[in-house]
């Protein structure tokens, strides 16, 4: 069976652009706190438009933010 | 702890209490007939869809509810119907196992049935959402 894996890069990012907290981010994107961490944690994977907003924020291109990979489990 | 956490955490309470305190009084200790014993559990009905009403209001100046929280809402509806039919299922199924096949039951019986199964909603839908958001701890703020 096809296991998904889709890990980011937002912490990194987030201490690359002036050490922005969780809750700026948040703020920034219009999502809660909570599931800017879920996110980060890999716990939860992002609508396409938040993934999307998040990638805007920091002026990268999405496949920069979110790396998916396919693999078997 | 977010909105919904705090509602689930509520509605657990709530709902433990509604069972373990009002209903075996109502039932058992008023007198007067069972349609009398079932208003008696009114008050606390409305009193618990009041606060829950209340715990829904949002907050205008930060967001407080977003996709995630509306995926974990929308998966603990669904465990909580799928629970509550499955606990009628189970209720009209016992009933039929152990009474004769043509035996009748008191229609008064009804809306302790119905009330029965919005505290098993209530409770399948707290636990739901609470599980799903985890321990709601420590959030690992940088």
């Amino acid at each position: 069976m096809a296991k998904n894996n889709l890990s980011n890069q937002i912490r990194r990012l987030r201490f690359e652009n002036g050490e922005m907290t969780q809750q700026q981010l948040a703020d920034r994107v219009g999502v809660t706190r909570q599931t800017i961490i879920a996110i980060e944690a890999g716990k939860y994977a992002p609508s396409l438009p938040l993934a999307f907003r998040i990638a805007r924020t920091f002026n990268m291109p999405i496949e920069a933010v979110f790396q998916y990979e396919d693999s078997e489990g | 702890m977010n909105r919904a956490q705090k509602s689930a955490w509520f509605g657990l309470a709530i709902s433990t209490l509604l069972l373990i305190f009002f209903a075996p009084r109502a039932i058992f200790a008023t007198p007067g007939s069972l349609l009398i014993k079932l208003l008696w559990l009114s008050p606390a009905l409305g009193f618990f869809v009041l606060l829950i009403f209340l715990f829904r209001i949002k907050s205008q100046d930060r967001v407080s509810f977003d996709e995630r929280d509306s995926c974990i809402d929308r998966k603990a509806l669904i465990i909580a119907f799928s629970s509550t039919v499955a606990l009628l299922i189970g209720a009209c199924m016992i009933g039929l196992f152990t009474s004769e096949p043509i035996s009748s039951i008191p229609i008064l019986l009804l809306p302790a049935l119905l009330y029965t199964l919005f505290i098993a909603f209530i409770t399948a839908y707290s636990v739901a959402i609470l599980i799903q958001y985890g321990r709601g701890g420590k959030d690992g703020e940088e």
